[in-house]
């Protein structure tokens, strides 16, 4: 069996990169930990057992007339699943374009009961052929005439 | 006029199929009757692949020519336009959605297998068989979805007068060049896929030395239009997006930046001059990587298999993109097992240039293998457990983040080292006085308790990076002595790791030390924030009427600093006459040298008390500047570039 030579520069190198892939892969294991979310719809959360320690996202559709913004930049929204299920979301933070009602968002956060989630992000869907109508609108417009 | 250009148009990519097919078949032929070497045939088949580009060409100004008309009756046309939109969206929308954005790639695609065959074949004259039988592979791969089920010239049932318009979030300046000059940079990689894979399968030794020195050229080139194109999407984020940042980590976004890093990967281990041998696999597979990364990005991008927030056009040719990437990847496969082990590597020392180089390259590829696992890994998972797993951003800050502090660790030693090693006295000496150069990066860490230490350290090697550029750039220019054409010859290597310092520099600095503050204020109402008082002027309101705008709302702030103004800002929000519950926020930027202040409009109630989202982002434009300046290296590697 032919000795290795830990003094030539290229088994050193060879070494170094093993040595950087190993330390990588841990380094990515321990950060997995808090970094995998599970992604469910509204109806699955409410069918999946009550962890408050679960990191989730869940994504539906914005209910209309359900948005409610406060002073605090704190956001509290509804969403609905394909079966019209509904779950609430109270949202701290920046909201993101396109979030209105009806659109389809990704909040992503811990459960607080069984029909809520506390999120700090919000990702929203882009689709190419989403249409509403203007009545929909809840945001208010400063003189506009309607 | 509706159905004269959709028959025109279908007729012209049918055709093209037709082309690439016999093209195929006829090289097939050539090979099974060992006559590959025939020119006139070389020369026929050539042909054929020009008037395949004319008509793609052809194909693409026609649908084009329909958004420009308003032909609402092709399906395309009616989900991607509508008759207020400028001429300038209007080119927006030819590749804003599924079928049109294949069709405009695909034109690229045969704009840059054209080109090269027209000015590179003649050096690969005794492989052109392989290549082209290649190249024509691709094509039928191409287009088969454009024929077949994405069509971009079908004629919708209903009579449309109007159109749906434009997707808001693409209404901005930066979608005219960002997509194209990325898509443009992702359709480059097919040249060095077709040359590493058929130089590899032919089994021409002496073609397997040089090939990445003779298609030099298209190296830099798909880096130079993969990193603008990644460049103008950050633009992008960071403009219209509104959270302050210029990469999100993304899937759409990971996988954007996937081709770019086996190229240069590639570029940095053809400097192996003497031993081009002992790098044959490596190349060819760097090589092919490239190409198989940007079909992968397809896939991600097509399939509706990964969450994310750029997925504008989904269909279900997501399993058809696999078929495609599983058959590049077996060539590839192929292409490795036909190389013959040829020359063993050698390092004269592990701190010299070589070893640095090849580490280089390494990280590269881990962080390219990073991206691809975390991008397969939740399609794998949600086939095994039935469950849907997310990537959250914080892992790639972390994982990522780390690898590419240890690319910017090895360019920072690297750029201390001497060009040539001497000894390992001499390279142990630069390393002390590269330590001794990041003590008072150590000791402002210290000052911060060390809560921002690693990005305090790449800031550290990143300067580190900066000066051994510079002193190369004037040694070099010591030795050059009023020679001007020598004065450029090695220049532009330590140009771009200048520009990869200063942009590393603009973005640790942006993300690491970013602050944000939100707060809510009515109109007229003033609020010290910080150091800055804010003055709540007024929420204004404009009616647009044109590129699907109906109004666009701004509130028009002031900001003071000691009494002074120091920005009137007005962000906002566009509301579009066919998504009206979908605003889209207008961010306003003050920029400046040492920071940027952004601001950002959340919502407002009926009293008009408004919610603001202000970010300080802390040297930002230093990334731009670093990007500019990275790109004008690569430009002048280029222009330089002798071969083909």
């Amino acid at each position: 069996m032919k000795k290795i030579n830990f003094y030539n520069a290229k088994t050193q190198l060879i070494l170094l990169m093993i040595i950087s892939t190993i330390l990588f892969i841990v380094f990515a294991v321990y950060s997995a930990n808090n970094a995998f979310t599970y992604y469910l719809t509204p109806e699955e959360f409410i069918q999946k057992d009550y962890n408050p320690n679960l990191r989730i996202r869940v994504g539906g559709r914005v209910v209309e007339k359900s948005i409610k913004y406060n002073d605090l930049g704190i956001t509290k929204f509804e969403i609905f699943g394909e079966n019209n299920t509904k779950i609430s979301v109270t949202h701290e933070g920046m909201l993101p374009s396109l979030f209105g009602p009806r659109t389809f968002i990704i909040a992503e956060g811990l459960a607080i009961s069984k029909e809520e989630i506390r999120s700090k992000s919000v990702i929203v869907k882009h689709e190419n052929e989403f249409l509403t109508d203007l009545e929909d609108a809840d945001v208010y417009v400063p003189d506009y005439p309607r | 006029m509706t159905y004269l250009i959709s028959t025109i148009g279908y007729i012209s990519l049918f055709f093209s199929l037709i082309l690439a097919i016999t093209i195929f078949l006829s090289c097939c032929y050539q090979f099974i009757n060992k006559q590959n070497n025939k020119v006139q045939i070389q020369i026929t088949i050539k042909y054929i692949f020009y008037l395949i580009a004319l008509l793609i060409l052809v194909s693409s100004i026609l649908l084009f020519l329909a958004i420009i008309n308003n032909e609402f009756n092709l399906s395309y046309v009616y989900g991607v336009s509508s008759t207020d939109l400028e001429l300038k969206y209007k080119w927006a929308s030819l590749y804003s959605s599924q079928e049109g954005s294949l069709l405009f790639w695909l034109f690229l695609l045969t704009s840059m297998i054209a080109i090269f065959l027209r000015t590179s074949l003649r050096v690969f004259t005794k492989i052109a068989f392989h290549i082209m039988t290649i190249f024509s592979a691709i094509l039928i791969f191409m287009l088969i979805p454009l024929v077949f089920f994405s069509q971009p010239f079908k004629i919708s049932t209903i009579e449309q007068i109007e159109g749906l318009g434009l997707n808001p979030l693409l209404v901005d300046p930066a979608m005219l060049i960002h997509p194209p000059i990325l898509l443009s940079g992702l359709a480059s990689t097919v040249i060095p896929f077709t040359i590493a894979t058929s130089v590899a399968i032919s089994r021409r030794n002496n073609l397997l030395i040089d090939w990445t020195l003779l298609i030099r050229k298209w190296i830099l080139l798909a880096i130079f239009l993969l990193t603008l194109g990644n460049l103008l999407g950050a633009w992008w984020a960071y403009t219209v997006l509104g959270w302050g940042g210029f990469w999100g980590w993304d899937p759409v976004e990971n996988s954007a930046v996937l081709a770019l890093l086996p190229m240069i990967a590639l570029l940095h281990i053809s400097y192996f001059k003497n031993q081009k041998k002992a790098f044959a696999h490596m190349n060819v597979f760097l090589g092919s990587l490239g190409f198989i990364l940007a079909i992968f990005t397809t896939f991600n991008v097509r399939s509706g298999a990964i969450d994310s927030v750029h997925s504008f056009a989904q269909s279900d040719t997501g399993f058809y993109y696999l078929i495609y990437l599983t058959f590049l990847v077996l060539l590839n496969i192929y292409a490795l097992m036909s190389i013959s082990p040829i020359e063993k590597l050698r390092i004269p020392g592990l701190l010299s240039k070589e070893s640095t180089l090849i580490f280089n390259a390494f990280i590269n590829l881990l962080i390219t293998l990073s991206i691809v696992s975390t991008l397969i890994l939740p399609i794998v998972f949600e086939i095994i457990k039935q469950e849907k797993i997310i990537i959250s951003p914080s892992f790639y800050n972390q994982t990522i983040g780390s690898l590419l502090l240890l690319l910017i660790i090895a360019l920072s030693i690297s750029s201390i080292l001497p060009s040539k090693y001497e000894s390992k006295k001499k390279s142990y000496k630069r390393i002390i006085y590269f330590t001794v150069m990041l003590l008072p990066f150590l000791f402002i860490s210290l000052a911060t308790n060390f809560n921002k230490f690693l990005p305090i350290f790449g800031i550290g090697c990143s300067i580190i990076i900066c000066y051994g550029s510079l002193y190369s750039i004037y040694v070099n220019l010591l030795k050059s002595k009023n020679n001007v054409k020598a004065i450029f010859n090695k220049q532009a290597s330590h140009l771009t790791h200048i520009g990869v310092a200063i942009f590393t520099i603009g973005a640790i600095s942006a993300t690491a030390f970013q602050t944000h503050q939100q707060f809510t204020i009515k109109p007229g109402d003033e609020l010290q924030l910080g150091e800055y008082k804010i003055i709540y002027n007024s929420l204004t309101y404009e009616e647009i009427n044109k590129n699907g705008i109906n109004m666009e709302v701004n509130a028009n702030i002031a900001m003071f600093k000691k009494n002074n103004m120091v920005a009137e800002l007005a962000p906002g929000k566009r509301f579009f006459t066919n998504n009206p519950t979908q605003p889209v926020g207008v961010v306003d930027i003050k920029r400046g040298i040492t920071k940027d202040i952004y601001l950002f409009v959340q919502t407002w109630n009926e009293e008009l008390s408004s919610q603001f989202h202000i970010y300080i982002n802390p040297f930002i434009n230093l990334l731009w500047f670093g990007g500019a300046l990275y790109l004008f290296g690569i430009g002048i590697s280029l222009v330089q570039s002798k071969e083909t």
